[in-house]
């Protein structure tokens, strides 16, 4: 008896220790908007952030029920550790180690996306998750029978109904929820961020690399998303094996041949490789690309068209130890983001 | 027995006040039809122009936006959702308007297809979850109408025709707006019909099946079928 009191007397203090400790503990936002950064493109009134929905669309993100054959989950191309893109692989690949056509891009700050996907071919973020769930190389399913498997299961059936009052699954809170979890990919604390907000100073390496890329990358890769969203033609040579036309495949209009999104620059340290076919392995590379290898065809960017391009050797040093204050470490190994506990 | 005959009596006082506000409304039938007959999926159908079979097995399509007009008044009733019609499913044929304002139709009008401002707004529910099978995954927007079958002239796998127009942006926006008059307006009573054809031969007859049979993204050739929609529509007198 006496051993029970103390059972439930230890219990008690414990209790008393993680709610004062919970407390104290500062919680971050899911997401926010940091000083200096333009109004988000998403509209958050058609689907406010929930706990239970990001945790919901998290939980999702992490569980290859998504594909046909429970082998591929969004993780697989897009692993936070590297900036929530597929390491190593020039082409993404998916379902039973088919290769797909593209290089998976990296996911943060989707908030400000206008479009998605190298070619733009993705309206809205909630729209997104369909994509790859469908594509025959990547996960090969349908979001028919997504709903159905998750409605089978109890654990989705209760955490659906507590984050949408409603336990019958549909189509529209499977999206719903995904994006939420992808909304919350916020990356805003790089050394960059906190040189801007005079929290840090730049080397003078760092310096030296940041007048380059002001002078050279700014009017595509605009600060502070380092994207200006648009479709751009940078002059890299068609792979003649791909032959991936880009923009035109949606829109079929022969001035959008070659054009891809410009993707942004942030954490572009762990995002390699590089450009919408992966062809680049390493920022060097790519630098010598744009000092070299511009191609020059009819819808090659006009800010391509009208600079000269180059970086020697200490240019590109410079450059590169910019680009690394891109690095948003926070980000990366944010446990908010990684694999739940279900 | 007395507490029931009370009960009841005061139910049938109670609906007796309740009916002083009576309702006024409207089921719109759309019925698919090839030619002068429904239409029947999976089963062989002939066109009027030719003497080639076919068989459909898939017909599905956006209606949105509905406006009941009573053109002498210029009174107008606008349904401002969207509607998705099935073949398979008959319920989903029959569209019910509630609560109508007006005295009398003369015309009504709506859209084929789904605009470009519900095709920019996200994830939706209803007749637009994704789920339904009218939602393009590897480029954005709705698929207006679907129409899928084979016939021995299509030369093609398994002599398949497959028609999913679509495409809301500018040059390559494929809703299309119908516009129908009454001959004999309807003068509003308490339950309403109104049942409209949909002649699926129109289409077919619209395009060479032989060598056409597979319009499957927005573009010129769906643009071109879409400009045919308005002729399959008639109002069943």
């Amino acid at each position: 008896m006496k051993n029970l009191q103390k059972i439930i007397f230890g219990v008690f203090v414990m209790l008393i220790f993680c709610v004062t400790f919970s407390s104290f503990e500062k919680k971050k936002p899911d997401f926010f908007v940091t000083k200096g950064f333009p109004k988000p493109v998403y509209d958050f009134k058609k689907n406010p952030l929930d706990e239970r929905k990001i945790l919901l669309g998290r939980v999702l993100f992490y569980d290859p029920i998504l594909s046909h054959d429970s082998t591929i989950s969004c993780n697989s191309c897009h692993s936070q550790y590297t900036a929530f893109t597929h390491v190593d692989h020039a082409l993404s690949h998916g379902i039973a180690g088919k290769v797909g056509n593209r290089n998976s891009p990296s996911l943060m700050n989707l908030a400000w996306a206008k479009s998605l996907m190298w070619d733009g071919a993705i309206n809205h973020l909630d729209m997104q998750a369909l994509a790859p769930i469908s594509n025959k190389l990547e996960m090969d399913e349908t979001i028919e029978n997504v709903v159905k498997k998750l409605q089978h299961q109890k654990f989705y059936r209760e955490n659906f109904y507590a984050a949408f009052n409603d336990s019958t699954i549909t189509g529209q809170h499977v999206l719903q929820a995904i994006a939420q979890f992808m909304l919350t990919l916020v990356s805003a604390n790089s050394k960059y961020d906190k040189v801007k907000r005079g929290e840090e100073k730049f080397s003078d390496n760092e310096l030296s690399g940041y007048k380059l890329f002001k002078k050279n990358c700014e009017a595509c890769h605009t600060e502070p998303l380092f994207t200006n969203g648009m479709f751009e033609n940078n002059g890299l040579p068609v792979d003649a094996e791909l032959n991936d036309m880009g923009r035109m495949k949606i829109t079929k209009d022969k001035n959008d041949s070659l054009k891809f999104k410009v993707p942004t620059l942030r954490n572009v340290q762990y995002s390699a490789p590089y450009m919408h076919d992966g062809r680049f392995k390493n920022l060097n590379q790519v630098l010598n690309f744009y000092s070299m290898g511009l191609e020059h065809n009819k819808t090659l960017s006009p800010i391509l068209l009208n600079r000269k391009i180059y970086f020697n050797t200490d240019e590109k040093e410079n450059l590169i130890s910019f680009l690394m204050t891109l690095s948003d470490k926070e980000f990366l190994y944010d446990t908010r983001f990684s694999y739940p506990k279900r | 027995m007395s507490l029931k005959i009370f009960i009841f009596s005061w139910l049938a006082i109670l609906n007796l006040f309740g009916n002083n506000s009576t309702e006024n409304n409207l089921q719109i039938n759309f019925q698919p039809v090839v030619n002068n007959i429904s239409l029947q999926l999976n089963s062989k159908a002939y066109s009027i122009n030719s003497k080639d079979s076919f068989f459909i097995t898939t017909f599905k399509m956006y209606v949105g936006k509905i406006v009941l007009n009573d053109e002498e008044s210029k009174e107008k009733f606008v349904d401002e959702n969207y509607h998705l019609l099935n073949a398979e499913n008959v319920e989903s044929l029959k569209i019910d308007l509630k609560n109508l304002s007006l005295k009398k139709i003369s015309s009504v009008d709506f859209f084929v297809g789904v605009d470009s401002i519900e095709n920019t707004k996200g994830s939706m529910g209803g007749d637009l979850d994704p789920t339904n099978g009218m939602y393009w995954t590897w480029n954005s927007g709705y698929i207006n109408f679907k129409l899928e079958g084979h016939s021995p002239i299509c030369k093609s796998i398994h002599h398949a025709f497959e028609f999913h127009i679509g495409g809301y942006q500018h040059p390559n926006n494929s809703i299309r707006k119908i516009y129908l008059r009454l001959k004999n307006p309807i003068i509003i009573s308490e339950e309403n019909k109104l049942n409209i054809n949909i002649n699926l031969a129109e289409i077919l007859n619209s395009v060479d099946l032989r060598t056409n049979n597979n319009i499957v993204e927005p573009g010129f050739e769906a643009m071109k079928l879409a400009d045919n929609f308005s002729k399959m529509f008639s109002i069943a007198e």
